[in-house]
């Protein structure tokens, strides 16, 4: 990797307040964003069975389905940032982090890791990538293998790609383990004797033990408990000041993304719908959706609330509606909201949101 | 001030396993009133669920509720037979699970279900019961309920089919629901919808609500009144404005804390340390004693229940001195 | 705010307590526990057949034809006592039992093996890999399996002829199909798992991600299905011998020890056919028990 030297007014205005704010710096060898995606696409198509085929012979017209997952996401992470990726149910951010991981490719569009094109990758560099980029799972219970021991599960891959010697190796797990502050004489137990917070532990000195520099966070805190959640949470943060991580944080909780996020990302049936610095965006939220998803956060301050609820339901990703994807939806939805999906555009500074609203004259 | 409906006392639900007999409920007492929204509150394993079946009369095997009253306007149910506890089951006293599923039958048309569920506390023609259920669909905002009413369950969203469910519950409009992680499933926004419909109902009918959940800023924006369990003991009662802006509890502080707020971005959380213990292995005394920052020897000795105000209540030999968090 | 004490305050659990548990919950069923003891006994009395049976019904010398169809319970004048009588040939009836109980496990228990190790293999790269080849083993699998196993047997002994290893052969291509089946099911739901997804995200290997991940977790149905078409595969080991189509004469199974004895059966000189007929049963239901209580112990949803 060739390193650049960089001087202040290389920062960006983001790394700079950053900077200013007693945060760390970001990764010396990178001048650009670690992870670019530009017009990133998963579709998903659940080919005709036989059965299908030889009715449609006979007249019946039965259509593939076809859910576009992601929907053309273009959208940079520098590194030491923390972006925050939010949205209901089908609206792609698990697609959407699963294609950065490595683990989907993508159908259409690019992701440009350190400023090249991951598609083009090819031996070493590719497998520098793989390792580079780790996913932290939501599900404790899942994303371990339950007949493994945890010496395994942690050690396999660093060993495997030559991070670590088979002498080292016991040495190697329990440094991990202990990043994580589990107890490192446990490696020899199998997941099933631990606990959701402790296997969530394991999950991540699973992927610490590959020396990632980005991490894919899919609602990686959401099926703990509220106090193991929050140790969980902190573990995230003191990792990111001692390792240097730069995250993709995906929650459907945004107290959650709000407390951790540098900058949040809002997704709706597969597209980006608006995206701010997370100051900005809680403060300003410019989206109808924001607006909605904003209000309709449960907060521990707020007592006896009316619950308003925004009408109607998520659409099906199988049969979005046309237009703007939010419109049945929306309070403000005007007649161009059905015809035309709006762009992003930018509203303020480092600031975007896709939404007809913001073309009407002030 | 409203009557209670519903009075726990001293309620001790216990499993009876090879491994030992785990207290999954042990000497929990609320009371229940009209109109009003009752918190239950806990992390997984506090006994907050096994608390509502236990008023609901469906504790299986191996489990048995080993003492305590539950009293229903003045009738301790605990002395009532099956027969008569299941015409109270579903009529006065109904429960919302997690899963919509639990209540559903995935094979047969919801009106089926539902006609067969108001017949089976009121005698009257399938013609009106099937008007009353539509009925009941129309209330929790399902829209066009007679179309709906010839669905499968399989053809509802997740939030509708949990307004099936709601309109179920409400068909012989009940004394008392318990709803049991009713909207953790949901998404925000259908979230905000399900919290709505709930609200309003309980309100116009003056029923009484058990809110069942783990999450706190739920809790906060519906419930009057908290209690808030650990290991299957409430810790902690009061209403929603004394436990959660003054809590006692040393676990109620930590909890608190525990959710991510925006005032603190940034900064750490401050977590409770160790993990929930095994209720078939609680420490001795004071079952939150080794994650407490307040400890001390004398809390290897059990805490009784004690009052600081009217209507607030801890468990706790070291009470936080009440102040503004 | 650290605080490494408490993450490490769960107490231990012992090392391998599934497996411990599996043990304990066997040994507290008590028909598991007489089915594996009647499993074990039969091995051993199989095992030990050149020791403890009274004649080995294999060496011509040792069988005289003036020794036919001695009742249970006549001594010959050689002086063998025939605890369960002698058949048509003069053999010892305990004796050939033995013997006859040899063959039909080795036959049937290697049949289901290898059977168990290709379909594991086919089953394991359809499930992981999908696409042209899953759909085509599936097609394959769903004819095989709709043709009675028997008549499969038949055309294929038919074919090659009789023999100990082509009767294996035979009862191999029926069996496959059964495991493909399962271990492609259950293939396409571990593949599904968060596991397998960091398996990729760690760029392992795929044969690792195959052999290390997948097919450890997927073997407890398919020990489930093991025990079941073991049992079936005695069955019809037995039905092909019976049929004059699977052992040779000379060394014959039980299957083949009952079909002797079944001309005896309306004169009264029941023997021949009825201790054969008890062992066999004897070891379906030792089979089928020990079966039954893995695949209660096995299943994930009846665990804790």
């Amino acid at each position: 990797m060739l390193s650049s030297p960089r001087s202040a007014t290389d920062l960006t205005s983001g790394e700079a307040a950053r900077a200013a704010a007693g945060l760390r710096l970001v990764a010396p060898d990178a001048a650009g964003p670690v992870i670019e995606l530009r017009g990133l696409t998963r579709v998903f198509r659940k080919p005709l069975d036989f059965a299908a085929r030889a009715a449609n012979l006979l007249g019946a017209d039965i259509r593939e389905e076809v859910v576009r997952a992601v929907d053309g996401v273009d959208l940079s992470v520098q590194p030491g940032e923390v972006v925050g990726l939010a949205g209901e149910s089908g609206c792609g951010k698990s697609t959407l982090g699963r294609m950065v991981a490595g683990i989907l490719s993508p159908s259409a569009g690019d992701i440009y890791f350190e400023g090249r094109r991951v598609a083009e990758l090819k031996g070493q560099a590719r497998r520098d990538y793989a390792l580079a980029v780790q996913m932290i799972f939501q599900d404790p219970y899942t994303s371990l293998n339950p007949r493994m021991r945890i010496r395994d599960i942690v050690g396999e891959a660093p060993l495997v790609h030559g991070l670590t010697s088979r002498a080292e190796l016991k040495a190697y797990v329990r440094e991990m383990l202990s990043r994580v502050r589990m107890d490192p004489q446990y490696d020899t137990r199998y997941p099933h004797q631990f606990s959701g917070g402790q296997r969530q532990r394991i999950g991540i000195a699973r992927a610490l033990a590959v020396k990632p520099k980005f991490i894919v966070c899919d609602e990686a805190v959401a099926a703990l408990d509220v106090s193991i959640q929050a140790q969980i949470l902190n573990l995230f943060m003191e990792l990111r000041e001692q390792l240097s991580l730069t995250y993709l944080f995906i929650s459907h909780d945004l107290g959650v993304i709000n407390h951790l996020a540098d900058r949040v990302v809002i997704m709706y049936l597969g597209r980006v719908v608006e995206e701010a610095e997370t100051d900005e965006l809680f403060a300003r939220p410019n989206h109808p959706y924001t607006t909605a998803l904003l209000d309709e956060i449960p907060r521990i301050e707020t007592r006896r609330r009316v619950y308003q609820g925004i009408k109607g339901e998520i659409p099906s990703p199988l049969n979005p509606p046309s237009g703007c994807y939010f419109h049945p939806r929306c309070p403000h939805a005007m007649p161009v909201c059905r015809e035309v999906a709006p762009p992003l555009k930018t509203v303020a500074p480092g600031h975007r949101s896709a939404c007809h609203l913001n073309d009407r004259p002030a | 001030m409203t009557a209670a409906v519903l009075n726990v006392e001293h309620l001790r639900t216990h499993y009876f396993t090879r491994a030992g007999v785990v207290k999954a409920v042990e000497d929990v007492s609320f009371e229940v009133r009209r109109g009003k929204v009752l918190g239950l509150v806990g992390e997984s394993g506090s006994g907050k669920s096994v608390t509502g079946y236990s008023i609901m009369g469906l504790v299986d095997h191996p489990g048995r509720i080993v003492g305590g009253r539950i009293l229903y306007n003045g009738t301790d149910l605990l002395a009532l037979s099956e027969p008569e506890m299941r015409r109270l089951r579903g009529s006065r006293i109904a429960m919302i699970f997690q899963d919509p599923m639990m209540t559903l039958n995935p094979v047969l048309r919801i009106e089926t279900q539902m006609v067969e569920a108001v017949l089976a506390h009121e005698p009257m023609s399938r013609q009106a019961a099937r008007r009353r259920a539509r009925d009941a669909l129309g209330q929790v905002g399902i829209p066009s309920p007679d179309e709906r009413l010839q669905a499968y369950p399989h053809q509802f969203s997740g939030g509708m089919r949990q307004r099936v469910v709601i309109a179920i519950a409400m068909l012989h409009n009940p004394d008392v629901i318990i709803a049991d992680e009713a909207t953790t499933a949901l998404d925000v926004t259908i979230q905000g919808q399900i919290l709505s419909e709930v609200q309003r109902l309980c309100q116009s009918h003056s029923t009484g609500l058990i809110w069942i959940t783990h999450d706190l800023a739920v809790v906060a924006g519906i419930a009057d009144e908290i209690c808030v369990m650990y290991a299957g003991r409430v810790v902690e009662r009061g209403t929603v404005d004394d436990v959660l802006d003054h809590p006692a509890h040393p676990y109620t502080f930590g909890l608190i804390g525990s959710v991510p707020s925006r005032n603190e971005r940034g900064q750490p959380l401050r977590q409770i340390r160790g993990t929930t213990p095994s209720l078939a292995n609680l420490p001795q005394g004071c079952a939150f004693r080794p994650r407490c920052f307040r400890a001390n020897e004398i809390c290897t000795n059990e805490p009784e229940t004690m009052s600081i105000s009217s209507r607030r209540e801890t468990r706790c030999f070291h009470p936080l001195v009440a102040q503004p968090t | 705010m650290t605080d490494v004490a408490g993450t490490h305050a769960t107490a231990p659990v012992a090392d391998d307590a599934k497996w411990q548990r599996v043990l304990r919950s066997f040994a507290e069923n008590k028909q598991a526990v007489f089915g594996l003891a009647l499993l074990v006994v039969l091995l051993l009395a199989a095992l030990l057949a050149p020791v403890i049976a009274p004649q080995n019904p294999y060496d011509l010398a040792q069988i005289s034809f003036l020794d036919a169809m001695m009742r249970p319970g006549e001594a010959s004048p050689g002086g063998i006592l025939h605890v369960l009588g002698t058949d048509s040939q003069g053999r010892d009836l305990l004796s050939a039992i033995l013997y006859g109980l040899r063959i039909s496990i080795v036959v049937s228990a290697s049949a289901t093996l290898i059977a168990l190790v290709i379909g594991l293999v086919l089953g394991l790269a359809a499930g992981y890999f999908g696409g042209r080849f899953d759909a085509f083993l599936m097609r394959l699998v769903d004819v095989q399996i709709s043709i009675p196993g028997l008549l499969i047997a038949l055309l294929l002994l038919v074919a090659m002829g009789p023999g100990v290893g082509k009767l294996v052969i035979a009862m191999v291509a029926i069996y496959w199909a059964y495991f493909a089946r399962i271990v492609r099911g259950v293939a396409l739901v571990e593949r599904k798992k968060e596991y397998v997804e960091a398996a990729i995200c760690l760029a392992l290997p795929r044969w690792r991600i195959v052999l290390r991940h997948l097919l450890v977790n997927c073997l407890p149905p398919v020990m489930v299905v093991g025990t079941v078409l073991l049992a079936r595969a005695v069955l019809l080991e037995a039905s092909l011998s019976y049929l004059g189509l699977g052992v040779p004469v000379t060394q014959p199974s039980l299957g083949l020890l009952i079909a002797n004895g079944f001309g005896y059966l309306m004169s009264g000189e029941y023997w021949v056919s009825f201790f054969p007929g008890v062992a066999l049963v004897m070891l379906i239901f030792g089979v089928n028990l020990v079966g039954d209580h893995l695949r209660d112990v096995l299943n994930p949803r009846l665990q804790r």
